[in-house]
This record gives C-alpha cells, structure tokens and sequence, in this order.
C-alpha cells in the first residue's frame, strides 16, 4: 500500500525506487480491464438485450497485442532518449513506465463504464461535466508523469527534454491510433 | 594457548565491527534516500511551483481540469459538456 501511495503521489521517488513488480501489475491490470472487464461488463449488463459473443481468442489476441504495445513504447521512449544522449538501458524503461499506468488504468475502467452504461451518460449536462473533468484530468496526470519520467529515468533536462518530449509524444499518439484500430479502446501506453 | 585465546577474542571483535558497518548495496541505498531527499525538500523558487506539480500530479491534472471545465462550459455551455461523450460515442 505503501509503495502505491508513493507511486500516486511522489512519483519521483517512486521512479528512483524501480518496483517492477509493481510496474508491471500496473500494466497487467490496465490489459485486464482493457480486453477482460470490458466483456464482462457488456455481456452483464447488456448480454440480455444484445448477445456478445465471448472470443477467448480474441481477447488473448489483444492481451498479447497489448503487451506488445507496452514493449513497443519503452523501446521508442528508449530509441528517442538514447539518440538525444541518454545513458539509461532499455530494462530499466521497461522495469518503469507501468509506474505511470494509473491515470491509464482509471482511464480504462471509466471507459468501459461509459460505453456500457451509454444511455445514462448521454446528454446528461452534469455527467458530462464531470467526465469532461475526469478525462482531462487524467490526461494532464499522464502527461505530468511522461516529463517526470523523460527527466528522472531518462536523465534529460532542457531542450533535449522538450525534443524527446514532442518526439516521443508523437510515436504516442501513433501507437494510441493503431491500439484504437484494433481494438484496444483503451490504448496501454 | 593464550595467544590463540586472544586471536580468537581479536576475530570476534573485527566481525562485530564490520558486521556493524553498511555493506557497499547499503551505502547505495542511503545515497539514493538522501538524494531523494535533497531533491524533494528543494523549496526556493522554481523548484517550489515544480514540486506543487511532480508531487501529488493527480490533484494538480484535476485542479486544472476543473477550472478548465468551469470555464469552457460558460464560455460554449452544454455543447462543450457533451464533447467527451460525443467523443466516446461515434
């Protein structure tokens, strides 16, 4: 419990510590929510209505499709860095960045709830409000996290920070587009 | 007899004292903390608005998002409440 409230709220700290346990739980969990939670919800509280049709080879496809993108991310956040003179291996990005996976996982969870529950969402002026907070929320914790990270784990600072930050924010967003086409609504970046 | 008595008596006082002493792995370890430390406790200028940002991130993303909320909603009302929804919804 201890480590995770470090890792919540002192994520530099938490980053120096390199818990790989930890970070990879993370990463579990989010792939878990992403491929598992989501059918599970739908078949629960929409199975009746709507059938789904649970395709264990499917969801292992994307379980494996999303450890596949977590590996892709550290090797394009350690490509970048280490062209702009960072010194880090590439098993410490790996044994790290799901130290940021817990914006992705609320993300992930608040996701699936909207899809399934859709009707009770939509055009509800104060649910809107708070989603509106929630997701943009997440999405300025992430981002904190990923410049602490190209700082602290990388060891950048200044203009070489700024570059990896657009270089690597840019492969992000790639990998984010190619998780979303198949289907990983949630990307496990 | 004596001698090997005292050896013996010599022995067990060195092991005492360097079993006392930090291993090199703990040396690391206490480095690291103060460095940790060091680094959390700087307070003067930039260093105070950057803490207020890298610690506790998840309150200062849904400060910001709060406002940001407040503010776009009176600027462009409902349509603007509905934009993530909107979003999730295609």
């Amino acid at each position: 419990m201890e480590i995770f409230l470090e890792m919540l709220n002192r994520p530099v700290e938490a980053f120096k510590r390199r818990n790989e346990k930890l970070a990879w739980s993370l990463v579990g969990i989010t792939i878990l929510i992403v491929t598992v939670f989501d059918v599970m919800m739908n078949d629960l509280v929409n199975g009746s209505d709507y059938p789904v049709e649970i395709n264990l080879l499917k969801l292992l496809l994307l379980a494996g499709l999303g450890v596949v993108t977590y590996l892709g991310i550290c090797g394009m956040l350690w490509g970048v860095c280490k062209l702009l003179g960072s010194q880090t291996r590439i098993s410490v990005y790996v044994k790290t960045w799901g130290l940021t996976y817990l914006p992705t996982i609320i993300c992930g969870v608040t996701v699936v709830l909207v899809e399934v529950y859709f009707t009770l969402f939509w055009n509800n002026s104060i649910w809107g409000f708070i989603l509106n907070i929630l997701f943009v929320g997440i999405l300025i914790w992430k981002t904190i996290l990923y410049v602490v990270f190209l700082k602290e784990v990388a060891g950048l600072e200044g203009k070489k920070l700024m570059i990896a930050f657009v270089l690597c924010g840019i492969g992000i967003l790639i990998l984010a587009f190619l998780n979303v086409r198949l289907g990983l609504k949630t990307p496990i970046l | 007899m004596k001698n090997d008595r005292d050896d013996f008596i010599k022995k067990a006082f060195k092991s005492l004292d360097e079993g006392s002493k930090p291993s090199q792995k703990q040396k690391q370890e206490m480095l690291d903390r103060l460095l940790i430390q060091a680094q959390i406790e700087e307070t003067a200028g930039l260093g105070r608005y950057r803490n207020l940002v890298t610690n506790y991130p998840w309150r200062f993303g849904f400060g910001v998002s709060a406002i940001q909320a407040v503010l776009f909603t009176l600027m462009f009302g409902a349509n603007y409440t509905n934009f993530v929804l909107q979003l999730l919804g295609r």
